[in-house]
């Protein structure tokens, strides 16, 4: 038996685990390599020391908090504590922003329901000069008003 | 707890753009804003001489019309053919608060490149109505001296009504207009009044009619009379919603000097009929008369005949009850 083939039955070996026709290869073989012989020494003070252990009882607390811990779904990104805060105040910004545009925008025109009747006319049946003349005149000096030169085209036309 | 760094850099990336987006749009609405209260002020600052051509469009009908345009001493001058016309130019207190008011009523957006008119550089400020159903404009401001080389009214469906537009234009320092003193007819507008003075002197109550359209309000109100001196007057009520303008005319029922000569006769004859009489001063121009009333009114403007006819119709049960003195002297009067 060969010291590799050994050392992997040692833990059996201590613990008497093995068959009868291997233990006494292994004892023959232990008689002569040291080094398996210093290994099998090492492997069974370290599995006294364990079992001289003093038991503890474990805390009920513990395998809660260990299965927990294993079954705990990773937060996603949404749910990071900072999100929250910040999603909570593009959500007031938006309201304020929607509320503005909303009061700001004009009223819709309402039809009038007009029950006057209208007739077409002409220059010759109201003389409407004089009035025309006066609202061009008092459009007259705005600058971004089309008026006056409406009123002088009348004018070189007529 | 690993996910803080992205999230901080996100928000900092994020405060970046909006900031960057914020101090563009403030700059860009205060240059704005700038470049339109200098372009009101332009013609009382700036001496100029030009030829200016005005195009109305309505329907597939089409007018055009070339006038020779000059200020000097305070005086705008506009001359075609054989007639001048000066009317004085804008004040800087009045385009002070024509300003204020456009901004009231209108969004100003500035296109830097607004290309070239009559060979010189222009901005173009365009002004969107805040009220439908009111017109839009467009106005090309020299980049120089933000002087108006070009103003266009937009319907709402897009459509251009009517264009000013200067083919060539010098900015001098010299009265053009001494060239033209003959015949110059000046636009002479009696003093501002107010209601309760105009009710005074027309011996009525001048009030404000209804269903006014949104945006306007009464700008100012002037004692208006004949020019032919036949006796009659009215109160002018000029509404404007800093861009566009209307008149209402509410005419003094009593009309003594009224005669077959005068230009009252016809306003006179009206009287019997119980409708609206709409007349179209040119395409561009609307005047709806509402004469069985007391007192008469006339509307006059570059507004649909439905706007002034639901104005019309806030006043058309307004009888001789109405009047303070003069109710029963329109009877006498037919």
């Amino acid at each position: 038996m060969e010291c590799h083939n050994v050392q992997k039955s040692l833990a059996d070996y201590d613990t008497g685990a093995v068959h009868e026709d291997i233990k006494k290869q292994m004892d023959a073989h232990l008689n002569t390599c040291d080094t398996c012989r210093t290994e099998l020494l090492f492997l069974h003070k370290t599995s006294s020391a364990i079992h001289d252990l003093q038991e503890i009882e474990t805390p009920d607390w513990l395998w809660q908090k260990i299965e927990g811990k294993l079954f705990e779904e990773k937060k996603p990104w949404w749910q990071v504590s900072l999100f929250r805060p910040v999603a909570a105040l593009a959500f007031a910004l938006l309201l304020f922003v929607v509320s503005y545009w909303k009061l700001n925008q004009p009223s819709p025109r309402l039809p009038v329901a007009v029950t006057l009747k209208t007739v077409d006319v002409t220059e010759n049946t109201f003389h409407a000069a004089p009035f025309v003349e006066q609202y061009y005149a008092t459009e007259a000096a705005n600058p971004v008003s089309q008026n006056v030169y409406l009123a002088v085209m009348n004018e070189g036309e007529n | 707890m690993q996910k803080r760094p992205l999230i901080f850099t996100l928000i900092t990336v994020f405060g970046y753009f909006a900031f960057l987006q914020l101090a563009t749009y403030l700059k860009t609405n205060k240059s704005s804003v700038n470049i339109l209260k200098l372009a009101l002020k332009s013609e009382n600052v700036t001496p100029f001489s030009g030829t200016l051509t005005t195009t109305m469009v309505s329907g597939e009908k089409k007018l055009s019309s070339q006038v020779q345009v000059w200020q000097g001493n305070g005086m705008k001058y506009i001359h075609k053919g054989k007639k001048t016309v000066s009317v004085p130019v804008i004040s800087p207190e009045e385009a002070v608060a024509r300003a204020a008011r456009i901004l009231k009523n209108y969004t100003v957006k500035l296109v830097e490149d607004g290309g070239q008119v009559a060979g010189r550089a222009a901005y173009l400020l365009m002004l969107q109505p805040k009220h439908p159903g009111n017109f839009s404009k467009k106005l090309w401001v020299d980049k120089l001296n933000f002087f108006i080389l070009r103003m266009e009214d937009v319907n709402e469906k897009g459509d251009v009504t009517a264009r000013s537009e200067y083919d060539s234009i010098a900015y001098i320092n010299e009265d053009a207009g001494q060239n033209a003193k003959q015949g110059v007819s000046s636009v002479v507008l009696k003093p501002e009044e107010t209601l309760a003075s105009l009710s005074e002197k027309l011996k009525f109550r001048v009030t404000q009619p209804g269903n006014v359209p949104p945006g306007y309000e009464m700008e100012k109100c002037h004692l208006f009379e004949c020019p032919d001196h036949c006796g009659m007057k009215a109160a002018q009520l000029v509404y404007s919603d800093g861009l566009n303008s209307f008149s209402v005319f509410e005419v003094q029922p009593e009309m003594s000097g009224c005669s077959k000569l005068s230009h009252c006769y016809k306003m006179c004859k009206l009287k019997k009929f119980p409708e609206c009489l709409v007349y179209k001063d040119n395409p561009y121009t609307t005047v709806v008369s509402l004469a069985s009333t007391v007192p008469s009114y006339v509307f006059v403007g570059n507004m649909p005949k439905e706007t002034f006819l639901a104005m019309a119709e806030t006043v058309k049960n307004q009888g001789a009850g109405s009047s303070v003195q003069g109710a029963g002297k329109e009877h006498e009067h037919e």
